[in-house]
């Protein structure tokens, strides 16, 4: 039996078993590919963007049928603070307003730099919010993928960008189906009797 | 418990019997920070076998420390557990009482 009796420890852990299942990531990378394939048309890219319910119902749908059979369902309190809503829709302006400020000085090798910082950036929030190890060592491959991003682009190809968020979004999806497997091996379903036996 | 006696000269008696066993602790505690949770998450988080956690949780439910609610998934059955509000207050009183008596134990 776990000797945990830290209720913030506990509180903590139970946050970071859903959180560490694969499928944020999974879901996180899917909507950096769907963003990189409409990277150009604007309106498409804010629709993705806002369109946060979509993915969190796509998210939501995907541990329904994979994680609760293995893990268990608990239902976490949900802290919303107004402040750091208010920020968030704040910090998603800015970055769009950022982008859009960026293609208007016409140069190629920034967009790719702007991305793969505001990503990192957002990475290192996600790892100082949660202490997730993942997003901590996610934000310099953001980063990096700046640099690269820039290159291609200097280099003459055309929607760097584009490919830049969709090569982050395969490294996103391929570490969050690995976590997926693994979780699926370490916790598998019980048997039906077992769930008959507690009734 | 006497709320006139001063906090840190509590008896240990005084602490409540049924949240101190380290199962049904384990089991309170992982409620006191969730608002709902099922079965299964219970049985992964303590390591508690199902029958075991079953007579846990029917020990807290006649004391009237957690609400049981019971429903079918499709054909699986599903089984909800909830701290009720006697529970919530159960569980901080006794982490009061054996912070006191902790606090009373010279070191």
């Amino acid at each position: 039996m776990a000797e945990h009796v830290n209720l913030k420890e506990i509180e903590r852990s139970v946050r970071a078993r859903y959180h560490n299942d694969g499928i944020t990531l999974i879901v996180a990378g899917l909507s950096l590919i769907f963003l990189a394939v409409f990277f150009y048309d604007h309106r498409q890219a804010w629709a993705t963007t806002f369109a946060v319910g979509v993915w969190a119902w796509l998210a939501e749908s995907l541990r329904r049928r994979l994680i609760y059979p293995r893990l268990g369902y608990a239902k976490l309190p949900t802290k919303q603070n107004p402040l750091t809503i208010v920020l968030a829709i704040g910090a998603v302006i800015s970055v769009f307003v950022g982008a859009m400020f960026l293609e208007r000085l016409n140069i190629s090798f920034a967009g790719p730099i702007y991305w793969g910082a505001v990503l990192a950036v957002a990475a290192l929030v996600i790892a100082v919010a949660s202490r997730s190890k993942i997003a901590c060592a996610l934000a310099p491959v953001f980063l990096l993928s700046g640099g690269g991003g820039a290159m291609l682009a200097r280099l003459g190809v055309c929607c760097a960008e584009s490919y830049q968020l969709a090569a982050l979004g395969a490294i996103l999806i391929t570490i969050g189906s690995g976590q997926l497997v693994l979780l699926r091996r370490r916790y598998p379903e019980p048997a039906s009797e077992a769930l008959n036996e507690r009734d | 418990m006497s709320g006139t006696r001063d906090r840190g000269k509590e008896p240990i008696t005084d602490i409540d019997r049924l949240i101190h066993e380290p199962a049904r602790f384990l089991i309170m505690a992982h409620l006191y920070v969730v608002e709902a949770a099922d079965f299964l998450f219970l049985q992964r988080q303590t390591n508690l076998t199902w029958g075991n956690l079953s007579s846990h949780i029917s020990k807290l439910e006649d004391a009237g420390y957690v609400h049981v609610e019971k429903s079918f998934k499709g054909k699986k059955p599903h089984t909800m557990v909830r701290l009720t509000e006697g529970g919530r207050a159960a569980f901080e009183r006794y982490r009061e009482s054996m912070q006191a008596a902790l606090d009373n134990i010279p070191g």
